[in-house]
């Protein structure tokens, strides 16, 4: 669980500051999945590093439980390590926390399994195509079995169609497993089938928020009805069309 | 593996057999004098003779370890200094214009002052190969640091990685092929090196050899000193194409860009 | 009309290129001299110098890439007796001024034994003088430490890395001197003399143009002949036209104690009695028997298979 009260950024020296966020108030519930959508600029890696602890905020605070919650991060790029096996790709974080071999080996087993990918544990990543290097990261991501899930545009380098079947991937792993997870994406049809609550986030605020009520478990189905359509229509039209202005300077 | 292995050794020694043929063939045409341009057999027969007398084996023994000592120094200091500088961005614009007329500079320019220096013994030899091999080297380490990807450095970022751990996890496995490359062009230079300081009058080595065939006008002499070379820097070469294969073969094969 | 052309074209100079087998020197002074003079247009020839170093212009002349060249007398050995179709038609020195050169005078037998000594490789005539110097000594080649040190011989006797080096008379001393240093020199005896560098040119050359050779040398020993005569005269006409580099002072002064210390070596008693040309055939055989022995093969006792003595420069004795 995250709870942001009244968080601001700015980076920069002396007269050149720009503020990335401003005055945020955001909290993410155990177990739910939200996502949150914005715009390149927006300040959504900002918000990201945040959580994971990689900066600190200038202004306001953040309260996590546990106090030092353990993280699986995915991003646009499976990122995987060419000169490794799948096996000690996944085990990585493992490996950086000091955990023995043996060990690292079960666990990544059992994370591959999770994304359906335990056949190519002895496989290098030159061998794998792009959705399945993709599901490797996840593995790698959940690992260490983490409190919270972090996926930031996982799937925005996949062809359309592989990135439905991805989706619906994700959306059978959190029935399975019911992680925390906190998802970032520009597509609004993505956002809406994925989650259980979708955040705009522009220009350094929180702009709106929406409960998401398509009933779980949800699947290729759901994006038929007439439901998510409805959904969908209802997000984009308060989603911000003006083009991007430049960050404003504190 | 044995499979593929083998073609490849039969490939190349058929591939001998024809250079041979070939030079027969040209003496056979031309018909050169023998202290001009001697033939395959007269070259073997020198070969044998200069082997039994064993006035062979201590010259290449000589060459060989002023290759192999020199090449390692180069090799561990360009390796060294390279990191180092590829690390301080400030650094390495400064020192990359000199690291590249260093490399421009031919070798045969600078062996005499060396000698002037350290004198004429094996010590000034390992120098020479060492600077001939240092400074591709050490640009070479440069641009296999600058190979690390963004992605991965943000991975280990969130992962918490210590700076130990980002070194040896991604830095030093990105920065491999680039080092390789650094060793691979090392090889034959090193084989120069050693041959140029011993040019400059040693007494010792294949390059006093070629000198001494030369003085005598024993062509066949020069002959067999040049081919021992040869062969020695093509062992070296293939001995580090060797070490590439083994350090990337398993995942090199077919690069993906990640 | 026609014969007007004949003679224009037989008027034609003949080109001989001339391969010294070193870089422009002050040695190379007769050359110049007969030159600038013009003995060689008077004989129908121009002259035109190669500088090739090292005994690579001995395969030049048998390839007949050039028409003359000089390389060390036992160096031409080595090349006839591996078969180059050379012959040796002058002597140039009369004697080879092979010299041990030491900064202590310790050039006799007990002093020099244990030293170390600088000669430029095992295979040339610092090797060869140095074995013969030995030999005078009464040493063995074990008796002493030897340095292969390449060209370096001022330099590492300078800086002390060797005791004493093998050089030539008219070289390295001068160079130590003139940096400020003591030199001992010792050259060796009559009986372990050798001939000094001389002419060659190539069999075929030699057989299809006999008078061009007997031309070349003539006008070359003319040059000689001068310079023997007026050192002084010769040496500023030679600065003047062909090496500009020798008139900065230093060099000029040291380049003159150089052809100073040359002089004696093309002069000796059989040079006061036939003239310049050749020597004392003694020498050669002095030569071929020290190498057939370190060889092993006799071949070299046929010297006078490749060195024609015939030319005889009528000269006035100097």
């Amino acid at each position: 669980m995250i709870k942001f009260k009244n968080v601001s950024k700015s980076f920069g020296n002396g007269s050149q500051t720009i503020s990335v966020l401003r005055n945020l108030d955001f909290h993410l519930e155990p177990e739910e999945f939200v996502t949150v959508i914005g715009r390149s600029g927006s300040g959504k890696s900002t918000l990201l590093d945040l959580i994971m602890g990689l900066v600190q905020p200038d202004e306001g605070t953040i309260e996590r439980v546990p106090a030092s919650p353990s993280i699986g991060y995915v991003f646009q790029r499976p990122a995987l390590l060419p000169w490794r096996t799948v096996s000690r790709n996944v085990g990585l974080p493992l490996e950086i926390k000091g955990i023995p071999k043996a060990e690292r080996d079960k666990h990544a087993l059992i994370a591959l399994q999770k994304v359906g990918m335990d056949y190519a544990a002895k496989l290098y990543p030159f061998q794998l195509s792009g959705g399945m290097s993709q599901r490797v990261a996840i593995a790698r991501a959940l690992v260490q079995d983490p409190d919270l899930l972090l996926m930031d545009e996982p799937f925005s380098a996949l062809d359309p169609i592989l990135r439905e079947n991805m989706n619906v991937n994700l959306l059978r792993l959190y029935q399975r497993t019911r992680k925390t997870i906190l998802f970032v994406t520009h597509s609004i049809d993505e956002a809406v089938i994925l989650s259980d609550r979708i955040v705009i986030l522009e220009d350094g605020c929180f702009l709106d928020e929406f409960p998401i009520h398509l009933p779980r478990p949800r699947d290729y189905h759901t994006f038929n009805t007439p439901e998510f359509a409805h959904i969908v229509r209802q997000v984009r039209s308060r989603l911000p069309i003006q083009p991007n202005m430049p960050r404003k300077v504190v | 593996m044995w499979q593929r292995f083998g073609w490849r050794t039969v490939h190349a020694v058929s591939s001998v057999w024809v250079l041979i043929l070939i030079w027969q063939a040209i003496i056979w045409i031309f018909a050169p004098p023998v202290w001009l341009f001697p033939d395959p057999t007269t070259v073997w027969k020198r070969f044998l003779e200069l082997w039994h007398l064993k006035a062979l084996q201590p010259h290449i023994w000589t060459t060989g370890t002023e290759v192999v000592i020199g090449y390692a120094v180069g090799i561990g200091f360009g390796m060294l200094s390279g990191y180092a500088i590829s690390q301080a961005r400030m650094l390495e614009k400064l020192l990359t214009p000199y690291l590249v007329a260093a490399n421009s500079v031919p070798l045969v320019a600078f062996a005499p002052l060396l000698i002037l220096w350290f004198g004429n013994g094996m010590r000034t030899k390992i120098i020479v190969t060492a600077l001939i091999v240092y400074f591709p080297m050490t640009v070479s380490t440069i641009t296999g640091f600058h190979q690390q990807s963004p992605w991965h450095r943000r991975l280990l970022e969130s992962l918490h990685a210590s700076k130990w751990q980002r070194f040896l996890i991604i830095e030093l496995p990105s920065a491999i092929p680039g080092l390789l490359a650094g060793m691979k062009i090392g090889a034959p230079l090193a084989v120069v090196g050693a041959v140029v300081g011993e040019f400059l009058g040693t007494g010792e080595g294949l390059g006093h050899l070629i000198l001494e065939a030369n003085g005598l006008l024993d062509t066949p002499q020069l002959f067999v000193a040049i081919i021992i070379l040869a062969l020695m820097g093509i062992c070296f070469y293939l001995a580090t194409l060797g070490l590439e294969k083994l350090l990337t073969g398993p995942w090199n094969h077919r690069r993906r860009n990640q | 009309m026609i014969a007007l052309l004949c003679c224009l074209f037989l008027a034609e100079p003949t080109k001989v290129v001339y391969a010294a087998g070193y870089i422009p020197n002050i040695q190379f002074a007769p050359f110049y001299v007969a030159d600038v003079r013009g003995y060689y247009r008077e004989e129908g020839l121009v002259l035109e110098m190669d500088y090739t170093m090292g005994p690579d212009v001995m395969k030049l002349v048998a390839l007949n890439k050039v028409q003359f060249a000089s390389a060390d007398p036992d160096g031409f050995l080595h090349a006839v007796v591996r078969g180059l179709p050379l012959i040796h038609v002058a002597t140039l020195y009369q004697r080879y001024p092979l010299a041990l050169i030491a900064k202590e005078p310790l050039l006799q037998g007990p002093t020099l034994k244990g030293k170390r000594i600088g000669i430029s490789g095992t295979y040339g005539s610092s090797y060869l003088g140095l074995k013969a110097m030995l030999a005078e000594m009464g040493l063995a080649l074990e008796d002493i430490t030897l340095a292969t040190i390449g060209f370096t011989q001022v330099s590492a006797l300078q800086n002390n890395q060797v005791d004493a080096v093998m050089g030539y008379v008219n070289n390295e001393p001068i160079h130590l001197e003139s940096l400020g240093e003591t030199v001992y020199t010792r050259t060796l005896g009559p009986a372990f003399s050798f001939p000094g560098v001389g002419l060659m040119t190539s069999r075929t050359f030699f057989e299809k143009n006999p008078d061009l050779v007997q031309k070349f040398l003539k006008a070359t020993f003319r040059g000689m002949a001068d310079v023997l005569a007026d050192p002084k005269g010769c040496f500023d006409l030679v600065v003047k036209e062909k090496l500009p580099e020798l008139q900065n002072e230093k060099n000029s002064k040291s380049a003159f104690q150089i052809l100073e210390a040359t002089l004696p070596y093309w002069q000796s008693e059989r040079v006061s009695e036939e003239g310049l040309g050749q020597c004392d055939p003694q020498l050669w055989e002095q030569l071929a028997k020290n190498l057939a022995g370190t060889t092993g093969n006799n071949s070299y006792l046929d010297w006078k298979t490749w060195v024609n003595r015939d030319f005889q420069s009528n000269l006035p004795k100097p």
